[in-house]
């Protein structure tokens, strides 16, 4: 019935639910981690108005009061949902952290915390037409709306998410995991209550726990918590995590009164004949922002004392690579020069051995402690199932070994900048020519999926 | 060195201690079955610290003093990464170890973690905090990197109206001053004062080494000398820890702002009377006030539940209570459309359970709640090292935290009620939208405006 898989013994699915349990004694705590998989489209605000709902009563705890008591009575037991993307898969998260039961002297927490957990999902305060207790839903689609509202408030966060979205204008991708402020407003009652009871029936899970359990009597506390008449539906029942355009290359400034400017960057990857390893891309990132060795810690905020932070980020699923820098308004034109200045030096070959070993150490450190770090573990095994690429640590371990500077030049030739942003007092200067000789460079284009085989290690993303 | 082995059985954890011939602190927190190593040099060292004797070295005589720039430990932490050969991060990164540093209010650390190569890393450790090379180009370079750094947060609306919070409620109390000072500030910092400071304050009697994860406490000798090397050290300096007087009253009542946020932003703060410095007392006065506040405003409250359907508060609301050297501080709010009248509920809540007391049951349910969270800070090698350093440096007896718990009472609370919220030591922070009323969409802020393609 268990199948191993990576550190976790996997059970086959019921209902549409796919069980990983990781026995370890290792930690105090026990994790449980619930993801709902949605395909990323134009239902992406209705999930995540739900997930704001679900969290405001059950049947048996009828408030956020009550549910708040329970999980205290659990010796203090945390509970967290959030709403995110991968590819472009929309994820709910249910995240719960409990004591073990060896230090909770108390057989019964884990089993409680499970059973809690399904009752969430599937048993929320309704009223008796089956719908959303309606003072509930009118405050939580309000909540949503302000916290959609005040996105701006976060200036780093907000310009990484107006990147994406001016970059992906015309792709799933270009929505926002939470949804729109319109979006949300227009949601009624009676159509977020159909859309949940479908959902409940429907929504394919992964279910992740970490801790010193049995696997079996995990099993138990999760059988009876789902309607017998679950779909089967799973993970891989979903269409693909990707879809592919090249849209048009743009500059968007957007003018807001701030000490600091945000500038991004937002690279594609234009594939031609060759056809690089995601390992090289994620080499890339690491080698141009990843850390304190990469080439723009060094070279803008050292070197240059350009801006106090500077570095990328590599979306392996939709193959987007992103740089961000929070700089002083008048240093905008510099920082975007230097910045592609080392992009070019990539293509050209100008990775030095300590850049490559730096990048291939920090990766091989966090694969060899990935078990030390229970979410770093669950959320790479979800990774590789999103991308359908599941690999064993160990063999994982042996390709980033192999990884030679010829793989990363060759995906640095793929980059094509696609997008910059920059979120500042003064206008972007016309940058358009230049990026105009950029696009030329691109010839065919093609997605990254899984026949550019994954590192098996999507944590290193 | 000889370490001394102490278990603790409630969390099933066993810490070795013991003390360098050079005065430093050692605490090994060996943890089965993982990867990692996880070393942490702290030292005595935050932002309130803000003095450098300056009587001549050798004499006890009780000298001058001279008041460092604020932002001073801040500053140091980045420049003793500074070396003459460059970025020492980027010798951590070529053994496959990530590095950093924090500075806090009492305490700065330098910290790595590893899954190999410990010994070269904990050279490279020494290196770092040992080895200072201060001087003129690096602090200059720095100095533009740290005031980035001070722009970044001054954008951060929520880190404005909390900084806001402490200058109305502190009069003298360092903790009123940002951990990475001003811009004003860092620029009077020079590699002199630096040295000065280093001086002082970087003695190894002044520092704790902490190890946790695939640790053997066994190789402690071989792990001090790699860290240690050859370097000897003279004798410590005097440290003063003096914090000035701090009277009861906040210096205002109300510090309003206007900024670029879509809501308005409010905290109240309630300052400290007459709170502990060290020791077991921090510990209970921080547990007891923990277990009221959560009490009165958490998300089990009625208050709070009552706050949430009104509309008045959302997800940002917290309630926390602080505590560090010769400072205590509850801090109330988020973000509300309606400023004044949260406020007014607050403290109508307050009022409400100082006539009623708390209820048994929930009493209970808390402290059960405060219990399990203790072990969450013993999860994981980093969970571990960074409360060990922070018992450490605030000088607290952690393994009493349970003790401490289990022996708080219903009666403690109603002490607490009855001292935690005195009006005259309060003080109200608020952030309002830069124009508009309340819940007006920024104005100011003109979306995509600029949007020019090619």
């Amino acid at each position: 019935m268990w199948q191993p898989q990576g550190k976790f013994l996997h059970r086959a699915p019921d209902r549409g639910l796919n069980l990983f349990v990781h026995p370890t004694e290792k930690f105090k705590t026990t994790t449980v981690k619930l993801y709902c998989h949605h395909v990323l489209d134009s239902n992406a605000a209705r999930n995540a108005l739900l997930t704001f709902l679900l969290r405001q009563g059950t049947r048996t705890c009828p408030d956020a009061r009550s549910i708040a008591r329970h999980l205290e009575s659990l010796f203090g037991a945390t509970l967290d949902l959030d709403v995110f993307k991968i590819g472009e898969r929309q994820v709910v998260a249910l995240h719960l952290q409990v004591l073990n039961d060896r230090f909770a002297k108390d057989s019964t927490l884990l089993r409680r915390a499970v059973q809690f957990l399904g009752e969430l999902l599937t048993k929320p305060r309704l009223e008796r037409d089956e719908g959303f207790t309606r003072g509930f839903f009118e405050q939580e689609k309000r909540n949503l709306v302000r916290l959609l509202e005040s996105k701006i408030e976060d200036r780093h966060a907000y310009a990484s998410d107006r990147l994406i979205e001016e970059m992906c204008r015309d792709e799933p991708y270009g929505i926002h995991e939470l949804g729109t402020v319109d979006e949300v407003s227009a949601i009624t009652r009676d159509e977020l209550s159909e859309h949940y009871a479908s959902w409940r029936e429907t929504v394919p899970i992964d279910a992740f726990v970490v801790g010193d359990v049995e696997p079996e009597s995990v099993a138990d506390a999760f059988e009876d918590i789902w309607p017998r008449s679950r779909s089967r539906m799973t993970l891989e029942d979903l269409p693909g995590p990707v879809s592919w355009r090249v849209t048009e290359s743009k500059c968007v400034h957007e003018a807001c009164e701030a000490r600091q400017a945000v500038l991004g960057m937002g690279y594609r990857i234009v594939q031609d004949d060759t056809r690089p390893t995601n390992l090289g891309f994620l080499y890339c990132d690491a080698v141009l922002g990843g850390g304190t060795f990469s080439k723009l810690f060094r070279n803008v905020r050292e070197a240059e004392g350009l801006a106090y932070y500077a570095g990328s980020s590599f979306e392996r699923i939709k193959g987007l690579l992103t740089i961000h820098a929070g700089i002083a308004d008048e240093n905008y034109e510099r920082t975007l020069r230097i910045v592609k200045r080392e992009v070019r030096a990539m293509r050209h070959g100008a990775i030095d051995d300590f850049e490559l070993e730096s990048a291939r150490q920090s990766f091989l450190h966090r694969i060899r402690s990935i078990g030390d770090h229970p979410l770093a573990l669950v959320r790479a095994t979800l990774l590789a199932r999103i991308a359908g690429t599941p690999m064993s640590l160990e063999k994982a371990l042996a390709r980033h070994e192999a990884v030679q500077k010829d793989d990363l030049v060759e995906a640095a030739r793929c980059l094509v900048l696609d997008t910059v942003y920059f979120l500042g007092k003064r206008r972007a200067s016309r940058d358009e020519r230049a990026i105009a000789r950029w696009r030329r460079l691109s010839t065919k284009t093609a997605p990254v999926t899984s026949e550019t085989p994954a590192p098996g290690v999507p944590s290193c993303v | 060195m000889r370490l001394i082995e102490t278990f603790r059985p409630g969390i099933a954890e066993a810490i070795h201690s013991g003390m360098h011939e050079c005065g430093l602190e050692i605490l090994v927190n060996r943890k089965a079955g993982f990867s990692r190593q996880i070393a942490i040099l702290g030292a005595r060292f935050g932002s309130i610290d803000s003095v450098v004797r300056t009587a001549p070295e050798g004499t006890s005589a009780k000298g001058d003093h001279e008041n460092l720039p604020q932002g001073l430990a801040h500053f140091l932490e980045h420049e003793l990464f500074a070396k003459k050969s460059g970025d020492i991060g980027k010798r951590f990164a070529r053994l496959g170890a990530s590095a950093n540093a924090a500075t806090g209010f009492t305490s700065t650390s330098y910290f790595f973690s590893c899954t190999r190569a410990l010994r070269e890393n904990l050279e490279l450790l020494g290196e770092l905090v040992f080895d200072p090379y201060f001087c003129p180009a690096t602090v200059r370079k720095e100095r533009d990197v740290i005031a980035q750094e001070l722009r970044m947060y001054e954008d951060c609306p929520d880190w404005r109206v909390y900084t806001n919070l402490l200058g109305s409620l502190f009069h003298r109390h360092p903790i009123r001053f940002d951990i990475a000072g001003t811009e004003a500030s860092i620029e009077s910092i020079t590699p002199e004062v630096l040295e000065r400071a280093y001086r002082t304050y970087y003695h190894p009697s002044n520092l704790i080494l902490i190890l946790t994860g695939d640790v053997d406490p066994d190789e402690i000798d071989g792990i001090v000398d790699s860290l240690i090397g050859s370097r000897t050290f003279g004798d410590a300096l005097p440290i003063d820890r003096s914090i000035p007087h701090e009277p009861v009253e906040a210096v205002c009542d109300h510090r309003g702002e206007r900024g670029d946020v879509a809501q308005p932003k409010v905290l109240v703060g309630y300052k400290d009377a007459s709170p502990p410095n060290c020791g077991r007392a921090i510990l209970e006065r921080e547990v007891r006030r923990n277990l009221l506040v959560h009490l009165l405003f958490g998300s089990s409250s009625d208050l709070y539940q009552e706050l949430y359907d009104d509309g008045l508060v959302d997800d940002s609301f917290g309630a926390s209570y602080s505590i560090d050297r010769g400072a205590g501080l509850t801090v109330l709010g988020g973000d509300t459309d309606q400023p004044e009248r949260l406020v007014e509920k607050l403290r109508e809540g307050i009022a409400s359970a100082q006539r009623s007391g708390i209820v048994e049951s929930d009493f209970e349910r808390t402290r059960r709640r405060l219990l399990g969270r203790f072990f969450f800070g013993f999860n994981s090698p980093e969970s571990t090292a960074s409360t060990l350093l922070s018992a450490w440096s605030k000088e607290v007896p952690v393994w009493e935290y349970p003790d401490v718990v289990a022996a708080t009472t219903r009666d403690d609370m109603d002490h607490q009620l009855a001292d935690a919220f005195s009006e005259a030591s309060a003080s109200v922070s608020t952030l309002l939208p830069a124009t508009g009323g309340a819940g007006a969409p920024t104005p100011s802020f003109e979306s995509g405006v600029a949007a020019s393609r090619s």
